[in-house]
């Protein structure tokens, strides 16, 4: 499965991708994790399963899922504290979650 | 505090999301960032031809010949000196991309909208008698940083246009089985047709006016007021730094969308200061983008100073981890830990020091640049990922710049303290009880 995570220059998000990567291995999850810039994001939310945006970057949601609902791809936002302590894990399972759901 | 708490919540959030979530400004600020890293490398040539060391123009010289100064200064000539094509193509294709219609025709046909709006000949003096050169595209003039706000507006209205057509379907279609490129090739003709012709009636009725082409109209009737009054001062700065802070309060990305805005009247005042380096001048203006890179130390509300408190100062075990955490991406100003660990975000005790600090130390540095007791931005652009300390350096060329820095990480963690204070004994207490409630528990 493929997770996207959206921030505006896709750099504090790396250091949660690499946590939420470890998270993965740990539990032997084969994921595809990658962090995007909201200026890189179109070209890559079409082949997402899941996509979750930084708190930061929320103001980008309704375009987001303008283009990902139709398509059935579950958008959402972390939870800041969740998100402020990079606790890979956490989101790991919120993806998980969602991905349920789809 | 709960009314402010409230305000910002309610009524101040929803607005700035909307704000900054929409279209034609994310496309702006998205096309801005897309072309940054040629303004870097262009930025590194000018280092190169005039770096501050005594000597090394004549060891220039001496060493590849009179022709090398110009020469080595060929890649900033064809970035900051034509940017305007460049910026003009890249937010004509951030927004074509936001609509989901074929973007690289949008690039294209911006390009093609904005020479047509701008004058395409230019006068040389020979022997002292002036003479008309047609058909020339100038590198530097309205092709560079002055048609920046020419090139946004084509660049929207372009693409508002071309949007209309695709969506309207009024488009030349093939018939089925036509490779998808050459469809797509053929579908930008009509919607191109109708906007080249509309650019040229433009460039016709501004042919009529006193102002001859869009951009002296423009540059006349907005950069420049705009540029004096709202970004080359201190009350300009105060208003940027400020806006930036009380977004981050509510978790936006504040520096993203208000330096989005601004970037157009920076960057011309950047060019000035670059030309006066150029020159072997000093540079005369403070505020330049650069300016607020050095305000954001260890990120948006110059947090690294808070990283600082927390890891030293600290009582309580979490706050003393997430300092320890925050430290290496705050080296490299990135801060959303802090923002969204301590929380400073939706904390009314640390919105007040969010806002404070900044303001202080842009103050601080604004009258230290005017009084000339340090260096000025040169205008070279360096990622905003670089260090503190040696950011300042690399910015004013000076090492003055980097004094200037620690002595603002000392005012910020002044105006922290106190704040930091409350909040650890506050949290210090929470540990001892340990009573958690579950949702707010940090997880480290």
């Amino acid at each position: 499965m493929k997770i996207v995570l959206i921030c505006f220059a896709g750099m504090s998000t790396s250091m949660l991708v690499n946590r939420m990567k470890k998270a993965a291995a740990n539990r032997n999850i084969n994921a595809d994790i990658v962090a995007l810039s909201t200026s890189d994001m179109y070209e890559e939310l079409d082949n997402a399963d899941v996509i979750l945006l930084g708190p930061q970057a929320r103001y980008v949601l309704d375009e987001v899922r303008e283009i990902a609902t139709p398509k059935g791809i579950p958008v959402e936002v972390i939870n800041s504290q969740i998100y402020g302590t990079m606790n890979g894990e956490a989101v790991l399972d919120m993806a998980l979650e969602l991905a349920k759901i789809k | 505090m709960n009314k402010i708490q409230d305000f910002l919540e309610n009524k101040f959030a929803p607005f700035a999301t909307k704000l900054a979530g929409q279209r034609h400004l994310a496309a702006i600020r998205d096309g801005f960032i897309s072309f940054m890293p040629f303004l870097i490398i262009g930025s590194l040539f000018i280092i190169i031809q005039d770096f501050p060391a005594p000597g090394w123009q004549e060891l220039q010289v001496k060493l590849f010949g009179e022709e090398f100064n110009q020469f080595i200064i060929l890649p900033k000539r064809v970035t900051y000196d034509i940017m305007s094509l460049y910026i003009v193509a890249s937010i004509s294709y951030k927004l074509a991309q936001s609509y989901r219609i074929d973007s690289f025709s949008a690039a294209m046909l911006g390009i093609a909208s904005f020479i047509l709006l701008t004058p395409i000949k230019t006068t040389i003096d020979i022997n002292g008698t002036t003479h008309t050169v047609s058909r020339v595209i100038t590198v530097g003039g309205w092709y560079g940083t002055n048609g920046i706000l020419v090139a946004i507006i084509t660049a929207l209205v372009v693409t508002e246009m071309f949007n209309y057509f695709i969506k309207k379907g009024i488009i030349i279609k093939m018939p089925e089985g036509v490779p998808p490129a050459v469809s797509r090739a053929f579908s930008a003709l009509v919607p191109g047709f109708v906007i080249i012709d509309t650019m040229l009636l433009v460039r016709l009725l501004f042919l009529q006016t006193p102002y001859q082409y869009i951009h002296d109209f423009i540059y006349k009737l907005v950069s420049l007021p705009m540029q004096s009054m709202v970004a080359n001062n201190l009350l300009g700065a105060i208003g940027t730094v400020f806006s930036i802070s009380l977004l981050w309060s509510i978790g936006l990305n504040g520096g993203t969308i208000v330096n989005g805005i601004m970037r157009p009247f920076w960057v011309p005042l950047q060019d000035a200061n670059l030309a006066a380096i150029e020159a072997g001048k000093l540079p005369p203006n403070i505020i330049t983008e650069q300016f607020f890179d050095m305000i954001w130390i260890g990120g948006a509300g110059a947090t690294l100073a808070v990283v600082f408190l927390l890891m030293f100062r600290a009582k309580s075990k979490q706050y003393r981890e997430l300092g320890k955490m925050s430290l290496a991406p705050g080296l490299f100003n990135i801060n959303e830990p802090i923002m969204f660990g301590l929380p400073v975000v939706l904390n009314p005790i640390g919105i007040i020091p969010l806002i404070l600090g900044p303001v202080a130390i842009t103050i601080v540095n604004y009258e230290a640049m005017a009084l000339n007791l340090v260096a000025r931005p040169t205008g070279v652009i360096i990622p905003w990922t670089t260090p503190p300390i040696i950011q300042g350096f690399l910015i004013t060329g000076h090492i003055s710049g980097a004094i200037l820095q620690i002595v603002d990480i000392l005012i910020v963690m002044l105006i922290w303290w106190p704040f930091i204070a409350i909040m650890d004994k506050k949290r210090v207490a929470e540990e001892n009880e340990k009573v958690y409630n579950k949702g707010e528990s940090l997880k480290l």
